[in-house]
């Protein structure tokens, strides 16, 4: 399933977890033999049933669990740098609450060693594109969920990573800010030209931001369907959640979805 | 309007407190009448206090007494921060480590360290660093376990999201680790000093009488009652400015913190 | 932070327990080794420690001894048993004085500014400077001691439960008021319910702050108790006894704070945690 100029390339990939409870009974495979490519400015979007793996999956590309079998590699390398070359974007936003909203975005910028100078005027510059300007002095206590996820987003693109994952960043919105998000990501993403892997629950979301519809299925987690979604590139000036095209899309992966959910 | 309501500025203030203003004076009205009709030896009064706190002052007993309670209080408490903030991290970051300190730890939790005075008397022997000795072992313990409490209080998430980002041990450290704590610390900083505190006094009542715990017990045997007050005044309002300057920081600390209450 | 923080001054003992990892790595320390490892240490301390100038240290067959004597010879038992009376009836009076007066500071707004601050000094402050007072107005006496663990631990019962009044929901006693209960009837549902945990805190910090005012009241106020007995032993040198006494005071320590979390535990049952992320 891998295609040429690959930007993220996961092949054969398992991973299991300990189950601490019942030592006996072997490991919990959560993920089994998954291969899937991304290209370079693709927007991936990745549905599946709950447990299936998402998250873990994710978690495994930016090292914070280890795979068993398999090989990630990004941008034809598998000594990529978390922080650098991939970054998450966390379902919680993971924002630290000791550190202002600037600090916050400036923190992968700090982990990398760049210099304070260049960190605030890059960090401004993400601070400006998602749209916090006046918030930099703010802690994440002081502001709302929906600009928190947009500082959590502004971090993560500030690394300049040549991946971008996310990890259901807009499960914890409300629905209007939310449909704003999605159009302000499409806008930022084009802007960046980044290459997006996004996890959601939602089927629309899916459809509307992906060029391509990954499905996962459960048990053990690989990929059971690949749906381009060729809404064109520029579908955030002109609202393609209006087209019947968009539902005949939207239909098809819940089709998916449907199959693969027990 | 309530009649109050329409007051400003300090006269509302004024107007705010004044029936506590007039309690407290009615109280030391009474006390001082009260008191005069009782034997010195036994009772005192709190204009008789004010006089002895006048001598005590001007003949320069009190100052050198002050100095030389601070000195053992800071030297003590001093080196419990430079030893409890640290140890504290390693136990924290090190499961191993504490699950070997921990029937020490759990020892030193649950018994009063008071009771190691006489073995410290022993140790250490009669002198400066007996007192400093004892209060570095009554601030420490609060402080380190302050700290191994934030340790094991925050949140794992923080770590992760820094290893996304790549970051190392030390920046983790620097960068999450003792910001995220940084509450629990100026919590353990403050609860130490108080117990700081009571390591002062009590290794004064016990080790070489002197300062300000001294000045106690010096005229508690001498039966003059008003100096004995008026050096406890002392010490209770240095307790309670230095208590409540450490009250100060911590909330600063914790200004991120949105459930930062613990008491006033 | 919590208002367990303020428990005797120090933090909650975290769980020892480490979370299980993949076996191997020094993560992995059992508590069969580390019982292992204690064992070797005492072993080694009993070999090496007969060396040692008998006034300065001592080791473990010589406390051992020094246990045996002290139990055969009555001491222990009877300073023991002095210790826990002086303690229980402090505590006791903590209980009876504690409780109301917290209520009534938690409950009326002026009680709360007019005295308010005067237990929050006597709580910050030390309050061992008022030892020499009491023996100066109460003698050498058990009664002084009484009072001293009083006032070492009826000031954390008040500050807490006072705390608890004050943090009453109060949404909770109108929906009772909604469902038609009265004044009584509220304050049976919704007031004392709601305060039990604070109670709970207060008196386990009580507890562990009596204990620290009884071992300083032993040490201050004539020689008896627990604490006289190891003031007597350290004055004549004899550190196997000195040892017996704090390894006593450890495990009266221990099940006085295992009582103390017990009893926080029961009344806060409800409670659900309240951590972050
Ligand atoms: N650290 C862990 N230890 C053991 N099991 C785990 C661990 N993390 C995840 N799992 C298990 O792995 C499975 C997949 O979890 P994961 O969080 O990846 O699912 P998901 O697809 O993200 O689900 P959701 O859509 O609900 O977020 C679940 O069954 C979960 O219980
Ligand atoms: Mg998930």
């Amino acid at each position: 399933m891998s295609r040429a100029n690959g930007m993220l390339e996961v092949s054969n990939l398992t991973v299991s977890f300990e189950r601490p409870e019942q030592p006996d009974a072997g490991a919990f495979r959560v993920v089994e033999d998954l291969s899937f490519g991304v290209a370079a400015g693709e927007f991936v979007s990745i549905l599946g049933p709950s447990g299936c793996g998402k998250t873990t999956l994710l978690r495994v590309i930016v090292r914070l669990a280890p795979a068993e079998h398999g090989t990630i590699k990004i941008d034809d390398s598998e000594k990529y740098a978390p922080g650098r070359d991939v970054c998450l974007v966390f379902q919680s936003y993971g924002l630290f609450p000791w550190r202002t909203v600037r600090e916050n975005v400036e923190f992968g910028l700090k982990m990398q060693g760049v210099a304070a100078r260049e960190r605030r005027a890059t960090g401004q510059e993400f601070i400006d594109l998602v749209g916090l300007s006046g918030f930099e002095q703010h802690y994440p206590h002081q502001i709302s969920g929906g600009m928190q996820q947009r500082v959590g987003l502004a971090r993560a693109l500030a690394c300049r990573p040549k991946l971008l994952l996310m990890d259901e960043p807009f499960a914890a919105v409300d629905a209007q800010t939310r449909e704003r998000l999605q159009t302000e990501l499409l806008r930022i993403v084009a802007q960046t030209a980044s290459t997006v892997v996004f996890v959601t629950h939602s089927i629309q979301e899916a459809v509307y931001l992906g060029t391509r519809v990954l499905v996962m299925g459960a048990r053990p987690g690989r990929i059971a369907a690949d749906l381009p979604v060729p809404l064109g590139s520029e579908r955030w000036r002109r609202d393609v959640r209006l087209e019947r095209r968009f539902e005949d899309h939207v239909l098809e992966a819940r089709q998916a979805l449907r199959a693969v959910s027990p | 309007m309530t009649p109050l309501e329409r007051l400003r500025g300090p006269k509302r203030h004024l107007a705010r407190w004044a029936p506590q203003t007039a309690i407290w004076t009615g109280l030391l009205v009474l006390w001082e009448i009260w008191g005069r009709g009782q034997s010195p030896f036994f009772f005192t009064y709190p204009t008789a206090i004010g006089r002895a706190l006048l001598r005590l002052a001007s003949s320069g007993e009190l100052g050198q007494a002050i100095l030389d309670s601070l000195q053992v209080l800071l030297l003590g408490y001093g080196l419990g921060v430079a030893a409890g903030v640290p140890l504290g991290l390693l136990a924290g970051r090190f499961a191993y480590l504490r699950r070997l300190l921990s029937p020490l730890m759990m020892a030193f939790y649950v018994t009063p360290r008071l009771a190691l005075i006489p073995l410290i008397i022993i140790w250490v022997g009669i002198g400066f660093w007996a007192k400093v000795t004892v209060v570095w072992l009554v601030c420490f313990f609060a402080i380190f376990f302050n700290v191994l409490h934030g340790m094991s209080s925050l949140s794992r998430s923080y770590l992760e999201v820094a290893q996304a980002y790549g970051a190392n041990e030390a920046q983790i450290l620097r960068e999450v680790t003792l910001p995220g704590i940084l509450p629990f610390i100026a919590t353990g900083l403050r609860l130490g000093l108080g117990l700081a505190l009571i390591g002062m006094v009590v290794s004064e009542f016990l080790i070489g009488l002197n300062g300000l715990g001294g000045i106690i017990v010096y005229y508690s045997v001498r039966l003059r009652v008003a100096d004995v007050f008026a050096a406890v005044t002392v010490i209770v309002v240095i307790g309670t400015a230095l208590m409540t300057g450490a009250r100060a920081l911590e909330q600063r600390a914790a200004h991120w913190q949105l459930s930062a209450r613990a008491f006033r | 932070m919590t208002e367990a923080t303020e428990a005797n001054g120090l933090a909650p003992l975290p769980a020892v327990r480490p979370r299980r990892k993949r076996s191997g790595g020094p993560g992995a320390l059992t508590g069969l080794s580390v019982l292992a490892i204690y064992a070797l240490l005492i072993a080694a301390w009993d070999v090496f420690g007969r060396d040692v100038n008998p006034y300065f240290s001592s080791y473990p067959s010589a406390i051992v001894r020094a246990a045996g004597e002290l139990a055969r010879s009555g001491e222990l038992a009877t300073a023991l048993l002095g210790s826990l009376g002086v303690l229980g009836q402090g505590l006791l009076y903590t209980l009876a004085a504690g409780l109301p007066v917290g209520f009534a500071i938690g409950r009326y707004q002026f009680l709360d500014r007019t005295f308010g601050p005067l237990v929050t000094i006597l709580f910050v402050a030390p309050r061992e400077v008022f030892v020499p007072l009491l023996v100066l107005w109460f003698g050498l006496s058990d009664a002084s001691r009484v009072i001293f663990v009083f006032l070492s631990a009826v000031f954390p019962l008040i500050y807490n439960v006072a705390d608890g009044v004050r943090s009453v929901n109060q949404s909770h006693a109108e929906i009772a008021q909604a469902y038609g209960a009265n004044e009584w009837q509220t304050i049976q549902e919704v007031t004392f319910p709601s305060i039990l945990p604070f109670i709970g805190v207060g008196a386990k910090q009580a507890i562990a702050r009596g204990l620290t005012g009884l071992v300083a009241a032993e040490f201050f106020i004539g020689v008896s108790g627990l604490g006289g007995l190891l003031q007597k032993a350290s004055a004549l040198y004899r550190l196997d006894r000195a040892f017996v006494v704090i390894l006593v005071l450890v495990a009266v320590g221990f099940i006085l704070a295992r009582a103390g979390d017990l009893m926080e535990a029961r009344l806060g049952r409800w409670r659900i945690s309240e951590r972050a992320y």
